[in-house]
């Protein structure tokens, strides 16, 4: 009966009410039934053992069932947060791509015809991540397309964001830096391989090489090592806090002004983080690492405050306004 | 044309042969042909749709546990076991006609 009790409790906590009495609970109360009605161990180890597997077997059904249906019934918010970031991603990705391939310091296409298939491989583990620096804003777009008025909406998104950024926090710390020393390897190849920069730092080395400048060398000064420890920090944490911003700012614009802000936004991100100015000024001792780095997120998180602070407007707050998006 | 997936008509002939039944004993009816894992969610689409309905039974007292829910079929589940006889009757009265 314990255990039972036990399987219940645990259905409940991925099913909806509907699929508890119709499905579940009946599957329970026969299972019961049943139990109580098997004599001898070896049977009733069998009989419990195929009945927790129908168990099992249902609840899944039903837990995937119910969120299908919650996703439908919010017109896909979680759905379409993905897709809308995996594509402006993908685009912006190919983006770089088109502008990687040119040797900026002759004006030249990079000799592709030269590369083995491990030459592809490498070039693509470095040149697919690049977008990875846009993601957060791509998924400021993606929310402001997505998110409905409602509050489950807002929860559904912020769930999908927070998974993405703990994909962005794996490729960023630990993927990103060997992909970029392996690229490099392959340009130049025929001379030799270039040192690392500090880009391509692996996490634990570039720690290291903070509080110990002189085991890293000359390649780098100590600001573009502080550089790119904040960048990578601050980009970890960017879509959570863009996030945010999304759904705060969801309350205040219309769909059409915030898919504007949106694009805006991913433009002025990706200028910003490929603006040789940073590191020069940052260099140059006239702008703090962690200031350049945070930058666009101390903007969101101020957008973000003045946001909350704002009564929201009366047609963005609509409550058919998640029907309208669909 | 009313079309019935092949489960779901099985579970309305067993329930229109036998009158009210649980889903136990309709696993245990089918031969073999339903199993535990999928004839709750079955019979819950059902019960959507509107083929059957079903009713709590409490178990006998100071046995315990939740209840049993045992399922009938609706007017509209009848009249869809009908159609399917009628159709498979006339398939059959078909085919010998179509083989000559």
């Amino acid at each position: 009966m314990r255990s039972v009790e036990r399987l219940h409790w645990f259905a409940r906590r991925l099913c909806s009410h509907q699929s508890m009495t119709r499905i579940v609970e009946p599957l329970l109360a026969d299972m019961t039934h049943d139990l109580a009605s098997t004599q001898g161990w070896k049977e009733r180890l069998i009989t419990r053992a195929r009945w927790e597997a129908a168990f099992l077997v249902t609840t899944v059904h039903c837990s995937l069932g119910d969120g299908r249906q919650s996703l439908r019934a919010d017109n896909g918010a979680g759905a379409r947060t993905l897709t809308t970031a995996l594509g402006t991603f993908i685009g912006i990705t190919l983006l770089l791509i088109g502008i990687m391939l040119i040797d900026l310091s002759t004006s030249r296409a990079v000799d592709v015809a030269r590369f083995s298939v491990i030459d592809w491989l490498r070039a693509a583990a470095y040149l697919l991540p690049q977008g990875i620096v846009v993601l957060p804003l791509s998924l400021l777009l993606a929310s402001l397309w997505s998110i409905g008025r409602d509050r489950q909406s807002a929860r559904r998104t912020l769930a999908v964001l927070t998974v993405l950024a703990a994909g962005l926090s794996l490729a960023l710390l630990f993927v990103i830096p060997d992909a970029n020393q392996s690229y490099r390897e392959l340009v130049f190849a025929g001379s030799r391989p270039p040192a690392r920069g500090a880009n391509e730092l692996p996490l634990a080395q570039l720690v290291y090489s903070l509080s110990h400048p002189a085991w890293f060398g000359p390649q780098a000064s100590t600001s573009s090592l502080w550089l790119a420890f904040h960048s990578r920090m601050a980009i970890v944490c960017s879509p959570l806090i863009f996030g945010a911003l999304a759904v705060a700012s969801s309350r205040s614009f219309s769909r059409a002004a915030g898919i504007a802000a949106g694009v805006l936004a991913v433009g002025a991100h990706l200028f910003y983080f490929t603006w040789d100015g940073i590191l020069t000024m940052t260099e140059a001792g006239r702008l703090s690492p962690f200031l350049a780095a945070w930058m666009p997120n101390l903007v969101a998180a101020a957008l973000l405050i003045a946001f909350k602070l704002m009564p929201p407007s009366r047609d963005a707050a609509a409550p058919d306004d998640a029907v309208s998006r669909g | 044309m009313l079309s019935v997936p092949p489960k779901e008509l099985l579970i309305m002939e067993l329930l229109a042969d036998r009158g009210g039944l649980y889903g136990l004993e309709l696993v245990a009816e089918s031969g073999g042909r339903l199993k535990r894992g999928t004839v709750y969610v079955t019979l819950g689409r059902m019960e959507e749709k509107g083929y059957i309905d079903s009713r709590a039974v409490e178990p006998p007292a100071g046995s315990g546990g939740l209840p049993r829910r045992l399922y009938e079929l609706t007017a509209l589940g009848r009249h869809a076991v009908k159609a399917a006889r009628d159709w498979h009757k006339a398939a059959k009265r078909l085919t010998p006609a179509v083989a000559r």
